[in-house]
Order: structure tokens, then C-alpha cells, then sequence
């Protein structure tokens, strides 16, 4: 897929280095130290362990993760739709200083689509097959009056060929370009302030993901709003976020704006990510990282990633890292960059050291 | 910035557009054209070849009696010339293809053969009989859907509650109960200890006259003619196999009910629904629409079973419907009526799945494409 | 990637949450101990009339006499024999006839599977209880007449369970590959097909076995079934009903209850056998 690093992405204003994933700075957003598990028969499923980030006003930010990291849980947390067997175990998701996963039903019920709002993927096994599309946007819509109007001014908004017929379609008559922007179609309607895409294009082939995509930034960024996009596509992080949080096994593991992350990716998990993206023709493919996942209901002791990483150490299989601000807003968690805190010297900057993969 | 251009518009065109120009020609081109119409017509000329099945089969049935068929049919009739008149009226000196078609055109013409038993042809018997068997499972079905219902919508709602686990056991149990046994029962404690109903001497008290017949339902012919007494007598004698049946059928309909419930509340568009903010009664709207093409389905199902479920139920309470009269006539070896019952009962069941599928056509969108 | 938990241990623990499953099993197995044992466990023949007529439960006679004074209790224990006899029997006919013909008209295409479909919907037309009466009625009320009709009207069951599971089935990838390497049909059917539908048609099978005797017990009770002196659970309600009018329950009151313990353990000894073979449905 091709991309540019540089084109799209507003360069960092220097009064954000400050602010890193724990910072509520400016934020509209801010998950704190989000711990959920899934209590099975089985066993225990830790989800997520230990996550936190924030959207800034404005801003578009990225979850980038595997599949099985957790991405997912995290956007359904911010909502509070986590039931059982899941719990929330520890933390909180703040929006506008309440915490979502302690409010009322009735502030719930003003938070969830009109304040903030989501973006599935796989858009037909999200809508209800047996009622009409028109009639599904309009049941989200807040207000009551205007509400066929106001639809299709949504479904022309997101340039469908002819919003009457889709209207009066059924999800399962629509491709799946036209359903995604049903979708975005609703989750844009009643003027969200945060928009959560959870892989929002995944469903869909390469060209209309593109479409789909810009349309959506484009929305999202003409009603001023922000938006979280959760993904594990390098490409999209690339094109249109501002900051970038890399994920896994349901920890936070890196912590950056976007370009600062391609032009120096301190933890040896996000290199190998973009080192499979970034290289001339005539190069070969850089060899997988080893293994698998582990196992979420029996994390290891140790940092999570010990058994892929290709510069693990021995402490790295004993120890967990803290996640350390390195630079100015890049934080990472790896014993190989102890950061400021850790050392106490000026142990920053961009400096690859020997952790050159590629 | 990269303006969209409509380039998945032509895909689009190819997938949605041919279903969508149907439905528009509707109007114009006829109704015969179209998609809908095409699936009721396929469905239609499927029941043909089930039908001339069913016939085939009840044909040979009789057939598999060991002696002369006609013999066999006469069975203990004290009539002489009964045999030669059987033979005569069937064909049966003539090949068999031949007696399969006169039997059919027997059939067409309503001629069922007689039972020996009672003296009457077999046609007259069943529906003289018919009414009964009709009032019964009919209030029947009623009272299974209201149970089974009820108690899977509450006990899918509120899982884990006391109504839930009630209705899991009761939708376990019903099932392995059985009939004749469970009817007996409530004879047992409703007739016997509490008083409640009467003897399970019939569907009507010998001591009053039955209200003249309109639709052939006592309850109903009581309620138009205004006459209140036939109406007490008649629900008196309909409350116990009333109750056996709709114990007995409400325990599929529940757990039915109670596990898509639960499978709509875990499902994806539920779940995205309240992410969305939906008001909690949209989404009850949602998993409502959602549950009817199952539910109905069964119900359905369950009714066109229950013309030969009932039987035993018939039996115990001596309602005189057809299913007691099948039985009967197995034991009494009078062989016509039962030949006649279960082509009938074939028929209807099969009518009854037609009638279901152009339903669930209705209620299931995804269906008519 | 998550390993699953021993499946023994699992079953264990399943057990130990799940008291409807062990009762079912614990059940299960008594009444086949009942049936191997009958003779050491009851007290009364069950043919051989005592002089006690009609006479409620009491010590000597646990579930009480009937109106010919054969001790009900005793007729029920030897009663379990019959019926379980008949409800394995018929049910592994079935599906010895069911089973292979789904595998057959899911894998082929083509008239001669539409051919077999066509017959098994017709015979799923008819009300089974009459149709079964009928046919028992033809070939004359005996012990394997009845098995016989069972395996007749239960096969197209597990024929439609079979055919489903193996129309998903051939659409996958595993299928595609085996036969690439050049695995002949027979050899498809026999080890990649017929494990998986196996577990299905197992669980079926528990299901069916408690139908089975239903229908037998239901047949025998109007008559039309096992004949009357044999003791049977239907024909003993049968011969009990009268006395249930005038308030003597017990004759006809604990065969039905054995009637709807063992469908029931069956069944909860079926709906466990699901659960731990489907790794999805694990909660």
C-alpha cells in the first residue's frame, strides 16, 4: 500500500512534547491504567493490562496493535459496554473529567453516539439485518423532529450515489463500501466530539478503504472533532494521525507522535513493524519476529515481548519495564532505553544505538 | 486532498441494482416477474410431488396387510354383500396402478372408504370429529406460546433470575414428560382432589345442549349466541387438556425463546446499538424483530405436529376428536379411518410448512432475495 | 493458541458445576442397573399377581399394587429392561441406517441424494405417533416389531443432522486439500468426515433414545404396542388410569415417573456430552 510518512501528518507543536500518554493535558480523553479481564471457565483472559492514553481536543490519535492485543476491548471500555464475564478491574476513562465507567445510566445515555460515537468494522454484522438502514441511523439520531431529513443529509454527506434508495435498503443489500459508510454516516450525525474507529476499514479492499478513509478524516476534522483510530495498519497511522500509541498483549509498549515514530522507533517491536513496511523494491523482506502472542491467561513474568524480541536480554525475561519518557513526548517501555527517570543522565534523543534491525 | 470519486458505484450497481429493478417492476411489468414471486412459486410446486408422496404412501400402507385388502377393510362387519361392494367401489380386481388413481379420484371426490366400526363413511366420521380436535389444539398452541413466551423473554432478559432458572428446568422437563401420563395427572389434582374441571368425560357436559354450530368451536358459537352456559361448560371441559398440552408444547417454545433471546443480547448489532446511544426501546424493537422469524417458526412447526400429538391427550379426556378416533380404530383393527387419518394429518402438516415459509418470507427480509 | 484444560479434568469440573449432568449420569446409570439387575431387586415377581389388590405404597409393597394386584414396583424395576432394551436398540439401528446414508447424500450431489432427501421429508410428514401406531397395527404388536418401526420412522433425524454438518463441512479448506493429495472418497467419508459428525450424531442419539420410549411407552399404553402381561411402563399407566379417576395414583403415577426420569437423564447425559465436545460452547 503506498503511503508517505510526510505528506499528510501536521508536524508537532512544541508545546505538545510535554505531554505524553499519562498527560491529561489538553485532553478530552484520557484512559488511565485500564485493566479488564475476562473471567472464563478456562480461566482468567487478562485483556488489557495496564493502558493509558489520551485524545487530545482536535487531534486524531492511533491505537496500533496486533490482533489479540486489546485494541478492541480499550474502544469498548471508553464506551462502558465491557459485561460479563469481562470486568474492568482498575482504572478509569475520563471524558471531560467523569469517568465512564462509573457514570449514571442517563449520562451514559447523552455520552454514548452524541458525545462520543464509534466505528465498527465489518459493518453488516453490526446492523440489524431485519430492520431498514434509514430507520437505523434515525433511531441513533438524538434529536426527534427532521430525523428522515436529517439522514439523508448525513447519507448524502458521506457521498452515497442515492441516499433515498439506501434509505430504504436492508444492511444485507448493501456492499460493503456502501454499508461502512452507513456506518460513518451515523457516527457522525449527531456531531460526536470523539470518534472512535474501531479498524474501521478492515472489511473493506484497498480502494475504498482509501475513499472511506479520507471521507471519514475529512468529516471528522470539519466538525472540528477528534478521533481515536484504532488499527494495526502502519499505513494509516502513517497518512493521517498526529500521535500514535503501539500496543500489546494489552500493554502499552510505545508512545509517540507519528513522525517522530517512523523517523526514530526506539523499541525494537514498533522497528520490526516498520521495517516491513518501509524499504526499497529491490529489498528483501526482513525476517518475522519469532513466536506468537503469549498466552493471555498466563502472561509471563517478564516483559511481554521477551520471547519475540530479537535484542532480548536476560533481564528482559525477569523484569518488566516501566514505560519510560525518552524524549520529549516518546515514551517507550524497554530495558535498552532506561530514559531520563531511570539513569538520571541525559540518556535521550534520538539516538538508534545498537538496536538497528532492518 | 484526494477528492472520493464514485468508483465503487458501478459494483455497487451490479449487486443491488437487479433486486431493486425487480422491486420497481412490480407495478409495471407484473407480479409474476418478479423475485418474490418467483420463491412462492417454487415453493408451491414443491408441495405437488410431497402430496402425491403422502398419497402413494397411505396407499401402500393398507396395501401391507397381510389377506384380502378388501377383507381387511370390511373387517367385522356383520353386512354380507360389504366385501364385493369394497372391491367394487375400489377397484380392486384391477392392477394396481389402476387402484392407485381410483383411489385418489376417490379421494378427490371425498369418498374415504367407511369404517366398519361405526357404520358411516370414513369422510362424515372425520368431520363430524374435526371441530373438536381444531378447538382443542388450536387453545392449545395459545396457551404453549403464552407459557413458553412468557418465560423465555423474562428468563433471556434475566439470566440467572428465578424466573430463568424455572423456565430452564420447565423447558428441560417438558419435553421428557410423557402426554397420556401428564394428562392423567392433572386429572388426578384437578379433577379428583381440587374440583376444579369436570370428568374427562368429553368437551362438552352431558347435562347441557351444545350451542348451534357456526364455526364448529364451542367456545366461540357459545359467545356469539350469547348462550353463557354452553360457554362455561364448554372452557370447563377444554381447561385440562388445554393445560396438559400447553405444558407439554410451551417447554420447546421456551427454551427456543429464551436462548435466541440471549444470542440476540450478546449479538454485534445489539451490542453496537448502545454504543450508538439507541433508546433502550429501539433496541427492544431490534431484538424483538429479531426473535419473531425462530419463534414463529416453531409455533408453526409445533402446531402442525399437534394434530397427531394430540391423540393420547384426546384419548384420556374422551374428546371424540379425529386423533381418538385414529386410535380407536387401530384397536379395533378398522383399518379405512386410519388409512384416511394419516393422509389427512400428511396433508395438512405439509400445508401447514407451506403456509410457515411464505410466512417467514414476511419476517425475514433476507429471505426474498 | 490458549491451551485448553485436559478434557477429563474438564469433564470433572464441568460435573461439579453442573449438578443436572451428574444427576443425569447418576441416574442413567441406575436405571441400567436396574435393568441388568432386575431380578436381584425386586422383591415381587412381576407376573405372578399377590393377594394384596389396589393397595397405596406402604413397606412391603414400595410403590403399591394394581388393580390385579401385581406389585407395582417390582413390574417397574423388570420394566426398565424392555424399555431400555428397546430405546438403545432402536436407536443405534437408526442411526446405523441414518448415519452413513447422511454422509452418502451430504457428500454426493445430484438425483439419487435429492432422491433420498425427498423420501426422508415425506416420511418426517406424517404425525409419528399415528404413523407408528399404524405400522405396528400392520406388522403385529411384538417386541421386535416395535424396534423395527423406531429404526423405520427415526433415521431421517440424524439424516438431516449428518447431511448438514457434512454441507459445511466439504466447503473447507481441509477438504480441499485432502483430495489434492489424492485421498479417494471413501477415504474422505471414513476419516476426515465422519469423526466430526460423530460427536453431533452421538448427542442426537441421547435425545432420540428417550423419543424411543416415549413412543413405545405411549404406543402400549393405548395398546397397540408391547403386549400387556410383559411389563412396560406405557401399559402400566394404562392399566393404572382407571384407578387414577378414583384417586389410586400410584399405579399408574411411578411408572410415568420412570417414563420421564430416564428420557430426561438421557437427555442431561446428551446435553453434557455437547458442551465438552464443542470447545466453543465451553463458557
Amino acid at each position: 500500500m503506498a503511503f508517505s510518512t510526510k505528506a499528510s501528518v501536521p508536524a508537532a507543536r512544541s508545546e505538545d512534547s510535554a505531554c505524553g500518554p499519562n498527560s491529561t493535558e489538553q485532553a478530552t480523553l484520557s484512559v488511565r491504567d485500564l485493566h479488564v479481564h475476562f473471567l472464563t471457565y478456562a480461566g482468567v483472559v487478562k485483556a488489557v493490562n495496564g493502558v493509558s492514553l489520551s485524545v487530545r481536543r482536535g487531534e486524531m490519535t492511533a491505537l496500533l496493535g496486533e490482533s489479540g492485543s486489546g485494541k478492541s476491548v480499550v474502544a469498548w471500555s471508553i464506551f462502558g459496554l465491557i459485561k460479563p464475564p469481562g470486568r474492568v478491574v482498575q482504572g478509569e476513562v475520563l471524558w471531560r473529567g467523569d469517568n465512564v465507567l462509573t457514570m449514571s445510566k442517563g449520562r451514559l445515555r447523552e455520552l454514548r453516539g452524541r458525545e462520543i460515537s464509534l466505528i465498527v468494522s465489518n459493518p453488516r454484522s453490526h446492523l440489524h439485518p431485519l430492520t431498514k438502514v434509514g430507520a437505523q441511523i434515525e433511531a441513533v439520531r438524538a434529536a426527534r423532529e427532521g430525523a428522515r431529513e436529517a439522514t439523508l443529509e448525513a447519507l448524502r454527506a458521506v457521498d452515497m450515489p442515492d441516499p433515498l434508495r439506501v434509505y430504504n435498503s436492508y444492511p444485507h443489500e448493501l456492499s460493503g463500501g456502501m454499508a461502512q459508510r452507513v456506518l460513518i454516516a451515523m457516527a457522525l450525525i449527531n456531531s460526536p466530539e470523539l470518534v472512535v474507529a474501531d479498524d474501521a476499514t478492515n472489511a473493506l479492499d484497498v480502494t475504498v478503504q482509501r475513499q472511506v478513509l479520507d471521507l471519514m478524516t475529512m468529516r471528522i476534522r470539519q466538525s472540528n472533532a477528534s478521533a481515536l483510530m484504532i488499527t494495526h495498519d502502519l499505513g494509516i497511522v502513517a497518512q493521517y494521525c498526529r500521535r500514535a500509541t503501539i500496543v500489546y498483549a494489552g500493554q502499552v509498549y510505545e508512545s509517540a507522535d507519528t513522525q517522530r515514530l517512523f523517523e526514530n522507533p526506539l523499541h525494537p517491536y514498533t522497528q520490526a513493524m516498520i521495517a516491513t513496511t518501509r524499504r526499497r523494491r529491490s529489498e528483501r523482506l526482513p525476517p518475522a519476529l519469532a513466536s506468537i502472542a503469549p498466552n493471555p491467561m498466563a502472561l509471563p513474568a517478564g516483559c511481554y515481548l521477551a520471547e519475540r524480541c530479537p535484542v532480548a536480554m536476560d533481564e528482559c525475561r525477569q523484569r518488566m519495564p516501566e514505560l519510560q519518557e525518552v524524549e520529549p513526548g516518546h515514551w517507550v517501555r524497554c530495558l535498552r532505553h532506561p530514559g531520563r527517570t531511570a539513569t538520571g543522565s541525559a540518556n535521550h534523543g534520538g539516538h538508534r544505538a545498537d538496536v538497528v534491525i532492518a | 486532498m484526494y477528492l472520493p470519486e464514485y468508483i465503487d458505484e458501478p459494483l455497487d450497481k451490479e449487486i443491488v441494482q437487479p433486486a431493486l429493478a425487480r422491486r420497481r417492476s412490480y407495478l409495471s411489468i407484473g407480479w409474476w416477474r418478479c423475485g418474490y414471486s418467483g420463491y412462492i412459486l417454487r415453493r408451491l410446486l414443491s408441495f405437488i410431488p410431497l402430496a402425491i408422496g403422502i398419497s402413494i404412501f397411505t396407499f401402500v400402507l393398507i396395501r401391507l396387510l397381510p389377506g384380502d385388502p378388501a377383507q381387511v377393510l370390511a373387517g367385522s362387519t356383520p353386512y354380507s354383500g360389504v366385501v364385493e361392494g369394497i372391491r367394487a367401489r375400489m377397484g380392486l380386481d384391477k392392477p394396481i396402478p389402476i387402484q392407485y388413481f381410483i383411489y385418489i379420484k376417490n379421494v378427490i371426490h371425498g369418498d374415504f372408504g367407511d369404517s366398519w366400526f361405526t357404520g358411516k363413511p370414513v369422510a362424515e366420521d372425520i368431520l363430524a370429529r374435526a371441530p373438536a380436535t381444531f378447538e382443542l389444539i388450536t387453545f392449545g398452541i395459545t396457551a404453549a406460546t403464552i407459557f413458553g413466551l412468557v418465560l423465555g423473554l423474562v428468563g433471556g432478559l434475566r439470566p440467572g433470575g428465578l424466573v430463568d432458572r424455572v423456565g430452564s428446568i420447565y423447558g428441560f422437563t417438558a419435553g421428557a414428560l410423557p402426554d397420556f401420563w401428564l394428562a392423567l395427572l392433572i386429572i388426578f389434582v384437578l379433577f379428583h382432589l381440587l374440583h376444579i374441571i369436570p370428568p374427562p368425560m368429553g368437551r362438552f357436559p352431558l347435562s347441557l345442549t351444545p350451542p348451534s354450530t357456526i364455526t364448529g368451536f364451542y367456545t366461540i358459537d357459545a359467545l356469539i349466541t350469547g348462550n353463557m352456559a354452553a360457554l362455561r361448560g364448554a372452557v370447563g371441559a377444554l381447561v385440562g387438556p388445554v393445560l396438559t398440552l400447553g405444558l407439554l408444547y410451551g417447554g420447546p417454545i421456551a427454551k427456543l425463546t429464551r436462548q435466541t433471546m440471549l444470542d440476540i443480547l450478546q449479538s454485534d448489532y445489539i451490542r453496537f446499538a448502545r454504543a450508538c446511544g439507541v433508546s433502550d426501546r429501539a433496541v427492544a424493537t431490534y431484538a424483538f424483530r429479531s426473535i419473531l422469524p425462530p419463534v414463529l417458526t416453531l409455533i408453526g412447526w409445533l402446531y402442525a405436529s399437534l394434530i397427531g400429538g394430540a391423540v393420547l391427550v384426546e384419548t384420556v379426556f374422551s374428546w371424540n376428536g379425529v386423533g381418538q378416533y385414529a386410535v380407536q380404530s387401530i384397536v379395533n383393527k378398522d383399518y379405512a379411518p386410519v388409512q384416511a387419518f394419516v393422509l389427512v394429518a400428511g396433508i395438512f402438516s405439509l400445508s401447514v410448512y407451506l403456509v410457515l415459509d411464505l410466512l417467514h418470507m414476511l419476517v425475514d427480509p433476507r429471505v426474498r432475495l | 493458541m490458549m491451551s485448553m484444560p485436559k478434557p477429563l479434568k474438564y469433564f470433572v469440573a464441568y460435573l461439579r458445576t453442573h449438578l443436572d449432568a451428574l444427576i443425569g449420569l447418576i441416574v442413567v446409570g441406575l436405571f441400567l442397573l436396574a435393568a441388568m439387575f432386575a431380578q436381584a431387586i425386586a422383591p415381587f415377581d412381576p407376573e405372578t399377581p399377590t393377594d394384596v389388590f389396589r393397595s397405596a405404597p406402604s413397606v412391603t409393597h414400595w410403590f403399591g399394587t394394581d388393580s390385579s394386584g401385581l406389585d407395582v414396583f417390582s413390574r417397574v424395576v423388570y420394566a426398565s429392561r424392555i424399555d431400555l432394551f428397546i430405546g438403545v436398540v432402536g436407536t443405534a439401528l437408526s442411526m446405523a441406517v441414518g448415519v452413513p446414508l447422511g454422509l452418502l447424500v451430504g457428500y454426493y450431489r445430484g438425483w439419487p441424494s435429492e432422491l433420498v432427501m425427498r423420501v426422508s421429508d415425506l416420511l418426517q410428514a406424517f404425525p409419528p405417533f399415528v404413523l407408528a401406531m399404524a405400522l405396528v397395527a400392520i406388522v403385529g404388536p411384538q417386541l421386535q416389531n416395535v424396534i423395527f418401526v423406531i429404526a423405520f420412522l427415526t433415521p431421517p433425524v440424524f439424516l438431516r443432522l449428518v447431511r448438514s454438518e457434512v454441507l459445511a463441512f466439504r466447503e473447507r479448506t481441509v477438504i480441499e486439500a485432502a483430495r489434492c493429495v489424492g485421498n479417494r472418497d471413501y477415504r474422505l467419508l471414513r476419516y476426515y468426515f465422519a469423526p466430526n459428525v460423530i460427536e453431533s450424531a452421538l448427542v442426537q442419539a441421547s435425545v432420540s433414545a428417550g423419543w424411543a420410549i416415549m413412543l413405545t411407552a405411549g404406543l402400549s399404553f393405548v395398546g397397540a404396542g408391547i403386549p400387556v402381561t410383559t411389563p412396560e411402563w406405557g401399559s402400566m399407566v394404562g392399566i393404572g388410569a382407571q384407578m387414577m379417576m378414583t384417586g389410586e395414583w400410584w399405579a399408574s403415577f411411578f411408572p410415568g415417573l420412570a417414563i420421564a426420569a430416564c428420557v430426561l437423564s438421557f437427555a442431561a447425559v446428551g446435553e453434557a456430552v455437547r458442551i465438552l465436545v464443542n470447545p466453543e460452547r465451553r463458557p
